[in-house]
């Protein structure tokens, strides 16, 4: 291995142990790596990647759907969606669990982000859980899992992320491939909070709670009431579809919509608290976009330094059967998943990977969603997970509680991502029913 | 012993409002673009460049926010088993390598790529000012990342924004 990738990947580590920010993390291993391979004027090339990286028009969907994410997770959508959720599911054995499910996968969809999810859901449904005896890890976990099926379900952040990334991929193909895959995830996960609901079902009649005791609100009441945050959904995908808008510009009528929703409609949040809101999602979008722009830097030194060919090189070494390569794609990426955040991780390996994945045949849209599907897992797993970290704050507890209880749940999604990596058509049959393929 | 505490304060409520206003102004850029391509029939050059620039603008910006309010994603198992010394020699040793990259990258590079620029006169085509004071935004966020992180090296125990504070 040459002397820059060797320095870049030892401050990488080193400083990822000393707990340094990621975004500074990965832009000073890039510099410093730079600087060992002797470049000259290494400074100002990290410096002019990071700026042009960012210098993006599909980006703008990421400060976008952030804002549009804490305007509902301010404003009431939770509530509504909890109903709704409680209405269809609410009445089976281990209710509030795929109630909990449900609710994470519609809110994870309408706001585009997971996080926002996790700490409007999981604020309200784990302490309702926990009265319902359910143990509050059981909830977390669960919560923290069910949320990134909304990064599956359009519209989505990361989706854009990757189609800025992988050239001629249509971000409008990507939102309906992820469709499927998504409500699968969900699937499984509430497959595993059912079973593990019926272990607390015997404490809970001890206790004297019963199962059904959760309300359930009748359905066409709570669905007219969660219509307008649900229509968001078809809304941003129409626009996109029907040729109107970009997926960009999709991403700010989402935020239009969500305002008209929280000021005017549900009337949850009043005028004069925009500006905290549009202040604290500018912090999250510094968060992001600043791993967008140190990554961009790292994934052109690395291109510079031919790694993609040596991972293609490497990898069809081992095997040129298409199953196994897929196979040890993901397990490259699983491993990826646990130490860097699902943003820098989809721009520095889409790069590397994609061109071995098409090489096997595979279709880029259909990769994209392997990608994202297995880089979900990596963000509830420690020593990076952002959706943990995010979870274990709101329900109180810490990361090495609630790891054991997700346990269940990791081997939910990892089969279901097995699933959506050999079965192209739970990703691509939408897709092609729409003609966008 | 909070000695910095009031700067700090000052200076995340400078930078929420700043960033509340490039918001703003970006969403109003890219609807207005909307807005005139689908209903005037007629989109202006300009919504597209101004959106991008203020896009790279608030990423900055908010990261040094994130920064300065300790929101930044980072690893967070290790470090809370050290002994409490050794805990406080790690916090200092990050804030030591994120000082050193805004002064490397973004203030020196930043500065270097603001004066290549401002020296080729290259101007953006629609919004007719320079491009140079697109990359002005790297060596400024750099030099508030470098004070912020001065500051948290200078006390230990960091001063919190006034956010936090009131929580």
């Amino acid at each position: 291995m040459n002397i820059g990738l060797t320095v870049l990947l030892v401050s990488f580590a080193t400083l990822l142990i000393l707990e340094a920010p990621v975004a500074f993390t990965i832009g000073l291993a890039t510099l410093l790596g730079a600087l060992a391979l002797g470049q000259t004027s290494s400074t100002v090339s990290v410096a002019s990647d990071i700026a042009n990286g960012l210098d993006s028009f599909p980006l703008l969907a990421i400060p976008f759907f952030i804002l549009a994410g804490e305007l509902m997770a301010a404003g009431g959508l939770a509530r509504r969606l909890i109903d709704f959720a409680a209405s269809v599911v609410g009445r089976m054995p281990g209710g509030l669990a795929l109630v909990n499910t449900l609710t994470c996968m519609l809110f994870g969809a309408v706001s585009g982000s997971a996080a926002a999810a996790i700490s409007s859901i999981g604020t309200s449904l784990i302490p309702e859980m926990e009265k319902k005896g359910y143990p509050r890890n059981f909830s977390v976990a669960l919560t923290t899992t069910a949320a990134t099926t909304g990064l599956l379900i359009p519209p989505s952040n990361v989706m854009i992320v990757y189609a800025l990334v992988a050239s001629n991929v249509s971000v409008g193909a990507l939102f309906v491939a992820g469709i499927f895959p998504g409500v699968l995830t969900g699937v499984a996960l509430m497959a595993v909070a059912l079973i593990a609901s019926r272990r607390f079902a015997a404490r809970q009649e001890r206790d004297g709670g019963g199962s059904s005791a959760i309300t359930v609100p009748p359905f066409w009441l709570s669905f007219f009431r969660a219509l307008p945050s649900l229509l968001m959904l078809v809304l941003v995908l129409a626009v996109i579809l029907g040729g109107i808008m970009t997926p960009t510009e999709s991403s700010a009528l989402a935020v239009l919509w969500a305002l008209l929703l929280v000021c005017v409609f549900y009337r949850e949040i009043r005028w004069r608290a925009l500006p905290a809101i549009l202040a604290s999602s500018a912090r999250t979008t510094g968060v992001v976009l600043l791993l967008v722009g140190t990554s961009t830097a790292m994934s052109r030194l690395l291109t510079m330094e031919q790694v993609p060919q040596l991972a293609a090189t490497a990898l069809l070494g081992v095997s040129d059967s298409p199953l196994i390569i897929l196979l040890l794609i993901n397990a490259a990426l699983l491993l990826v998943g646990i130490f860097m955040d699902m943003t820098p991780a989809l721009l520095v390996f889409t790069p590397i990977f994609l061109p071995v994945a098409i090489g096997i045949g595979m279709d880029p849209v259909h990769f994209g969603i392997v990608m994202i599907a297995n880089l979900c897992i990596g963000l509830c797993t420690p020593p990076v997970g952002s959706c943990l970290f995010l979870g274990c704050s709101v329900g109180r507890t810490s990361i090495s509680q609630v790891v054991p209880a997700a346990i269940p749940f990791f081997i939910a999604m990892l089969l279901a991502l097995l699933a959506i990596t050999y079965i192209p058509a739970i990703s691509l049959a939408l897709p092609r029913l729409f003609g966008l393929l | 012993m909070n000695w910095l505490a009031m700067p700090f304060s000052m200076l995340a409520r400078f930078l929420r409002g700043v960033c509340a206003l490039i918001f703003a102004a970006l969403l109003m850029a890219v609807l207005w673009g909307v807005f005139t391509r689908q209903v005037l029939g007629d989109q202006p050059a300009w919504t597209e460049e101004l959106a991008r620039f203020l896009l790279v603008w608030l990423a900055l910006l908010g990261g040094v926010l994130a920064y300065l309010e300790d929101k930044h994603l980072g690893v967070d198992v290790l470090v809370a088993r050290f002994h409490p010394s050794a805990q406080k020699v790690s916090r200092i040793t990050i804030h030591v390598c994120v000082l050193g990259f805004a002064l490397a990258v973004l203030v020196w590079g930043g500065s270097d790529l603001f004066r290549l620029r401002w020296e080729l006169g290259q101007t953006m085509p629609s919004l007719g000012i320079r491009k140079a004071w697109f990359y002005l935004i790297l060596p400024l966020s750099g030099i508030l990342i470098s004070l912020v992180a001065v500051a948290k090296i200078a006390t230990p125990r960091h001063p919190r924004s006034g956010e936090e504070a009131a929580r």
